[in-house]
């Protein structure tokens, strides 16, 4: 299942890739800058939680 | 935290590269690394984009002050070794041997309008099994899975420049 799941994503057109992968970036990028900004207070783990479920629910699309 | 959107900048990419082959400063280009095996797989993270070209200027700089200099013109910024453009870093590599090679026999593609080229997967899995680390490894397989690979020309091509795949 998971490698069907794996061989759709990689028929998809180059263009549509490419923007997954700037998803990626943004969401790496956003989960460093909230574990910097809170380095000294613990991580705010329901908000992390709420990216994790937004960024699965947007691949679904 | 605001949700700041980030698109990478592909085509402003290539049309760039385009550019430094009509200026001259570059004879032929092919998108490689990461992004170039993406073209063939499932998408998965990567932080940059590598642009591997054959040097117009045979000289040991190999053209490389003159591409900068090009580029930073058009608004690109210099950040170590990559060229930055819209927040999203690009390393020019100058091709030799087998990368010089992959250039040459690059399939040519339209990203977003824009003619390109981009690495055969024959060549991305030799170039990864000439360079041989974890991730290296771990692209060859998605490849050898994912994307219709040539075996014959693939031996060829492993064969000429004295490489084997992992577990051969």
């Amino acid at each position: 299942m998971k490698d069907e799941f794996r061989r759709k994503l990689a028929r998809l057109s180059f263009e549509e890739k490419i923007r997954k992968v700037g998803e990626l970036i943004r969401f790496s990028r956003k989960i460093k800058a909230v574990t910097d900004l809170d380095a000294l207070k613990g991580i705010p783990v329901a908000s992390v939680r709420e990216e994790v479920h937004d960024l699965a629910k947007n691949s679904k699309k | 935290m605001p949700d700041e959107p980030f698109a990478i900048p592909l085509a402003d990419v290539l049309r760039a590269a385009n550019e430094l082959v009509s200026a001259g400063l570059i004879k032929d280009y092919a998108l490689g690394g990461a992004l170039a095996a993406i073209y063939y797989t499932e998408p998965f993270a990567t932080y940059d984009a590598d642009i591997i070209f054959i040097s117009s200027d045979k000289t040991l700089s190999a053209g490389i002050p003159a591409i900068y200099s090009h580029l930073q013109s058009k608004g690109w910024h210099v950040e170590r070794e990559h060229l930055i453009i819209k927040d999203f870093p690009v390393q020019f590599l100058v091709a030799s041997g087998l990368t010089e090679e992959a250039v040459r026999k690059a399939k040519r593609i339209e990203y977003d309008g824009v003619p390109a080229k981009v690495f055969s997967p024959e060549y991305i899995i030799a170039i990864a099994a000439s360079v041989g680390r974890h991730k290296d490894l771990a692209r060859i397989e998605q490849l050898m899975t994912q994307a219709k690979v040539d075996r014959a020309l693939l031996d060829d091509i492993l064969r000429r420049h004295n490489l084997t795949l992992p577990k051969e």
